[in-house]
């Protein structure tokens, strides 16, 4: 049976496919931005010419919902909101973006007021009806939206419809019952916690992304024939795609969700628990922590501006990578970033005419990559002309070339640290004593250097770097999250209350796990509380262990709350009363680790080390340096630096200081020797 | 010009990220961990980072206003202590308006910091707090002098561990206030985000050594004073008036002048604010801190387009000038509470007088107005205060419309949900929040819309106390722009209509509605010169009616 992992990038999308002989093959073809689905298929065509088979199974990351956001190409999509509230896209939270700007811009919402409809309801802050719905006056008004913008799908979002669904399913039946294939998405299912404009957006998004996202979807089923099409979740599982149906917008941020799960993967392989993740691609640097063997995941992002607060893998995006370019802003400040040379023209030594400096460009004047090696040969690199975009801001900084192409090093170095930062100590994790897994383009060069930096010793570069988050596609677990509202000061009828609760939770999930072909006892499960303090405004999630929950009682939990937010804020107040808001359960299914093994038998074949001898400017000085192919390395090999280890995607750079060592399933480790400096 | 002093390149580019990186995480860490909604939801605070000798390092501006008071206010502590003799585990502590601080509500918190047991910086945050005490739950309207305006902490030392929790700072405070818990948990929520500041300095610090961090923060103000002055450089040399006036101080009917003077002569500005109005009765003067960030938050604003790093260097080149006893730099112990209306005619003066000579970087008038809506109720389980900034219409300038619904120019808090809202006081029901139609000014370029919001009260006797202003004098436009609504306040009681004043103190009854209209913002240039695409977009929208789309903007449908 084919197994193909298929990712869609900016640039270009990748394939990676085991079939029944396991052994691991890729392929990387141009991207369609216009329709990725249209790349993938191509991609599958050239890479498989005599098609899938039947039992075939293609597992999918994609931009699509991303891209549908950020240049509002999603559908026509209405919203029904609560009467008094029509304007809540426009009024958003009040907050200018640029307090010091003359222009102040909104983001502009995704659904527009022409398309919004109000509902004669309203519950109050318990969850009580003080007004019914007014059924009537609401198919009235929804039956003129209709007639006149066609909408392709509706959000429906009432007041504190998260303590209490009724109105919101009594809309959706009466849509149902009047338009019964125009899809309906819920607040109350997507998002049912308190904050009516993070809920609206998120709402809203849903019901923009949702038709498209599903057409998608039918498009790439109608191409694998009888075999099943599983798609990357921003939870960082995957779904069946009946199962992702409607949900569209749990699609955003599923892209970086995939390397993260193939290094958590790796890392439970080579027994790192605590580690963070490093994707450093061309333009931007995705940076996740994973604690005890799980990413943490938070409920807050935003997308061109517009909340999103739905469950993710917590990743910071930092613009650093290896085509940031480096400038001079107005008040003479070096910058590196975030806008970047992208593909086309590239860096300057791409010779398309480029004119600023890239990384790259500056990595190609230090000798860190050599021109006959890039992309493994297959591209020439000038570096003439990446000499030369040095020298144009070298000038004006009154300093030589290799002082800016280091000083451009540091510079986008620190940017991928602050990422570090700010899914580490800005969250309470204290990062010494975590392990990078330095992984895309421009990861492995970085790894070792931000390290230094971080007070960080141990630095795992996976096989194929480049296509390394393809490969999370095909270990990733099948996955929901599931929250409800469960608002209640903790006390002694809490444990009663929170276990009942998860017991129906469960039943409802594994009701839908049975649609996915999953049988009961292969579910796993995962059991969170969302916490405050009692007139705190943002809850804290804590795992929260069931059993303990029914021997111990409310003083474990308030136990558990108190623990957590020591850890994330630095104290934790006595004798105040703890909430929990949210119950969160995870359900799963563990994916496979076939190709994990692969990797680990293909590292035992290499036998005949390629290395040579040469020069690098490092640190401003210039210093032997020993260039090794990847590939030829075999397992236990040991590499001291100063070394660069070279392969066609990507170029890892072992600094004075370091020890790079083949480990298991041909990871490069690199291990800082001695203390710290 | 790029040559750099005492650091390198990279340094600079990354120990100015670090300290930006680090004022913002202060600030968060403060919204985080707060307990009330002004700070948690509308962020109603700010933190800076000081050197020993209590210059700015950086800071975490979410509200302009409180820019310029972390500078003043250590100056302050400075002469009434030897701080060279602080110890760890002391901090400072103030909220007194005449020692450099905003209004009562606004309590200063500095930190030492120390490294090898060497006095290094001081870390500090303001926080708005829900109540300070005094004469109403929430702004006394009515108050005729500072004393009244609530507790008034002096520039006092204290011992973190010691005067904490059963000591006597905590004690006198929690007695104070009314929402005690509240007050103390936001202050704690402070003295987090000072923590904060300091781990990421000690940081900075073990990494690049103490001098090379002072030596781009140095450089960092530099880099800012640059940029100011060749933007200074590039408007014409001249004496430019403009003035604009704050309705009334709450007694009485009579409008007071802000006038602002401004001197360009090469790369400096002089503002000479003589000719205002003299101090008076009732909340709404301006402590001389917040005076002086008025004018520097304008010029923030015109000369850098957002682009110029907020500190000390940009304010190098501006001199602020305002005589003793006027409204704009009072004497004690006169009441500042609702200090803002002033503050933002600042802003409306100088756009005034340099609308004429660099029109490209003018703002029309917004509702320019902290429009501060505060209720209290005693409930069966204690005191409940609410108090939310509503926004209202922002300016035109030359390049955009006004943004609908906003903050003004001192101040960016955000709205509280009414999710949360209703939640934490039982004694309302938030019937509407809308833009207010038909309150923008039309323009080439239109006005924001202001904002309607109606609370049902659903609980006798909620006292309802507000400051805001724009209620006699409309937010004026330019260049052939109309000015938008004025504000107004209304209360339904039955079918009476009970219009209020800008600084008011109400008892709301069960059943009443209370009606809170905020002023949108004037037009930018001839409304008759507005492209076609923007009116029937703004009308497919209904954010303009058909009759204002055809009677103003010439729009035949």
């Amino acid at each position: 049976m084919i197994q193909i992992a298929a990712e869609v990038g900016g640039t270009f999308t990748d394939l990676i496919w085991t079939d029944d002989d396991n052994q691991m093959r890729t392929h990387k073809v141009p991207s369609t931005p216009g329709d990725p689905s249209a790349g993938v298929i191509a991609g599958i065509d050239e890479a498989l010419p005599d098609g899938l088979g039947d039992k075939a199974q293609l597992f999918h990351g994609s931009t699509v919902a991303t891209n549908a956001v950020l240049e509002r190409k999603g559908c026509r999509a209405a919203l029904i909101n609560t009467k008094g509230f029509r304007d809540i896209l426009s009024l958003q939270r009040q907050l200018r973006p640029n307090v010091n700007s003359v222009a102040v811009i909104k983001p502009t919402p995704l659904v527009p007021l022409a398309h919004t409809v109000e509902a004669h309801e309203r519950l109050n802050a318990a969850g009580a009806v003080l007004d019914p719905l007014d059924e009537a006056a609401l198919i009235e008004d929804l039956d003129r939206l209709i007639e006149a913008e066609a909408p392709e799908a509706i959000a429906v979002c009432l007041l504190h419809a998260y303590l209490n669904p009724d109105h919101e399913h009594q809309v959706r039946d009466l849509i149902e019952k009047h338009y019964p294939d125009l899809p309906v998405v819920l607040s109350s299912d997507v998002l049912p916690t308190f904050r009516e404009y993070e809920r609206a957006s998120t709402t809203t998004m849903a019901a923009y992304l949702a038709p498209l996202v599903d057409r998608y979807l039918a498009n790439l089923e109608s191409h694998t024939g009888d075999g099943s099409l599983f798609v990357m979740q921003s939870s960082g599982g995957v779904l069946p795609s009946h199962g992702a149906r409607g949900r569209g917008v749990e699609l955003l941020n599923s892209g970086p969700a995939a390397g993260v799960i193939a290094a958590e993967r790796m890392a439970a392989l080579l027994g790192d628990p605590d580690l963070i993740t490093l994707d450093v691609g061309g333009t931007s640097a995705d940076v996740c922590l994973i604690a005890g063997g799980t990413p943490v995941v938070t409920s807050e992002y935003e997308i061109d501006g517009l909340p999103l607060a739905m469950p993710s893998v917590d990743i910071a995006n930092v613009g650093a990578g290896g085509g940031s370019l480096g400038w001079i802003d107005r008040g003479g400040m070096l910058q590196v970033g975030p806008q970047s040379a992208g593909a086309r023209p590239g860096p300057a030594c791409y010779g398309q005419s480029g004119e600023e400096p890239a990384i790259t460009d500056a990595l190609v004047h230090l000798g860190w990559i050599r021109p006959h090696r890039f992309l493994g040969g297959r591209m020439t690199l000038e570096p003439d002309q990446a000499d030369a975009a040095l020298d144009s801001l070298s000038g004006r900084l009154g300093q030589n070339r290799g002082q800016t192409a280091q000083a451009m090093i540091d510079i986008a170095i620190a940017h991928v640290s602050r990422g570090v930062r700010m899914v580490s100590v800005q969250r309470g994790y204290d990062p010494q004593g975590y392990v990078f897994y330095a992984y895309g383009g421009a990861g492995p060069v970085m790894g070792a250097l931000a390290a230094e930096e971080l007070k960080i010793s141990r630095v795992v570069v996976p096989p194929h770097p480049g296509l390394f988050s393809a490969l999370g596609l095909l270990v990733a677990d099948l996955k929901r999250i599931y929250r409800e509202t469960a608002f209640q000061p903790v006390g002694e009828a809490t444990p009663d209350r929170v276990t009942t609760a998860f017991d129906r939770m469960r039943g409802a999930a594994l009701d839908e796990f049975a649609g996915f072909g999953s049988l009961p006892e292969t579910v796993q499960w995962e059991h969170y509380l969302e916490m405050r303090y009692r007139g705190q405004g943002f809850e804290l999630l804590a795992p929260v262990d069931l059993a303990r929950l029914a021997s111990d009682g409310a003083p474990y939990v308030i136990d558990l709350f108190n623990q957590t937010h020591l850890t994330r804020y630095g104290t934790a107040p006595a004798n105040e009363d703890v909430e929990v808001v949210t119950l969160r359960l995870v359900a799963k299914v563990p994916g496979s680790h076939a190709v994990l093994d692969q990797l680990e038998n293909a590292a035992r074949t290499a036998t005949d080390p390629e290395v040579e001898e040469g020069t690098i400017t490092y640190g401003g000085a210039f210093m032997s340096c020993r260039f090794a192919w990847r590939s030829s390395l075999p397992a236990g090999h040991v590499l001291d630096g100063l070394a660069i280890i070279e392969e066609p995607t990507a170029t890892t750079l072992v600094p004075p200081g370091w020890r790079a060592t083949v480990g298991a399933a041909g990871a490069l480790i690199l291990e800082r020797q001695g203390e710290p400096s | 010009m790029s040559n750099l002093r005492n650091v390198d390149q990279a340094s600079f580019n990354i120990i100015s990220h670090g300290l930006h990186a680090m004022a913002q995480e202060m600030g968060e860490m403060m919204v985080r961990s707060a307990y009330s909604t002004i700070i948690r939801e509308a962020r109603d605070c700010s933190a800076s980072f000081l050197d020993r000798n209590g210059k700015i390092i950086s800071q975490a501006q979410f509200c302009p206003i409180h820019m310029n008071s972390f500078g003043l206010v250590f100056q302050a502590f400075a002469k009434r202590y030897d701080l060279s003799k602080i110890k760890p585990g002391e901090g400072l502590i103030t909220n007194d308006p005449y020692s450099g601080g905003q209004h009562l509500n606004d309590i200063l918190i500095f930190t030492p910091v120390f490294r090898h047991d060497e006095l290094v910086a001081f870390s500090a945050s303001l926080g708005h707090h829900i109540d300070i005490g005094g004469g109403a739950a929430g702004p006394n309207a009515t108050a005729l002098d500072v004393f009244s305006e609530g507790l008034r902490i002096p520039l006092l030392k204290f011992d973190i561990e010691k005067d904490l929790g059963d000591g006597m700072l905590e004690q006198f405070v929690r007695l104070n206030v009314r929402p005690p818990d509240l007050v103390m948990g936001d202050l704690n929520a402070q003295l987090a985000a000072n923590n904060t500041g300091e781990m990421r300095f000690i940081e900075l610090l073990d990494r690049f050594g103490t001098n090379t961090v002072l030596a781009a923060a140095d450089e960092l103000q530099d880099y800012a004073e640059r940029l100011a002055r060749d933007a200074i450089s590039a408007i014409p040399d001249g004496v430019y008036e403009g003035e604009d006036f704050v309705d009334d101080n709450g007694f009485d009917e009579l409008p007071l002048r802000v006038r602002a003077k401004v001197t360009v002569k090469g790369d400096t500005v002089a503002v000479d604010l003589s000719g205002s109005a003299e101090q008076t009765k009732g909340i709404i003067n301006s402590p001389l801190a917040a005076t002086i960030s008025s004018v520097y938050g304008a010029f923030a604003l015109l000369l850098g387009g957002g682009d110029i790093p907020i500190n000390d260097g940009l304010y190098r080149p501006i001199e602020v000038y305002a005589p003793e006893g006027c409204f704009l730099n009072p004497d004690q112990p006169v009441a500042v509470r609702a200090r803002n209306s002033a503050c933002q005619r600042i802003y409306n003066a100088i756009m005034l007088a340099m609308a004429p000579v660099v029109p490209g970087q003018v703002l029309t008038s917004g509702h320019d107005t902290t429009n501060a809506i505060g209720m209290g109720h005693m409930g069966p389980d204690g005191y409940r205060v609410y108090l939310e900034v509503v926004g209202g219409g922002w300016g035109a300038s030359e390049g955009a419309d006004g943004a609908d619904v906003v903050d003004s120019y001192v101040g960016n808090c955000s709205n509280i949900p009414v999710e949360s809202l209703e939640q934490d006081y039982p004694f309302m029901v938030v019937d509407e929040y809308s833009m207010r139609r038909g309150s923008s000014g039309a323009g080439k370029r239109r006005g924001g819309l202001g904002t309607r919001r109606v609370y049902r009260i659903i609980e006798d006797d909620v006292t309802f106390n507000s400051y805001s202003d724009r209620f006699r004098i409309a937010p004026w436009g330019l260049f052939g722009g109309e000015p938008g609504s004025p504000t107004r306040y209304t209360v339904e009681r039955g079918d009476e209509r009970i219009s209020l004043s800008s600084k008011v103190n109400f008892t709301l009854m069960k059943g009443d509605r209370l009606v809170i209209e905020i002023a949108g913002g004037g037009g930018f240039g001839e409304p008759l010169e507005r492209e076609r695409e923007r009116v029937e977009h703004d009308l497919r929208e209904s954010l303009i009616s058909a009759d204002e789309a055809q009677d103003l903007y010439g729009l035949e449908v």
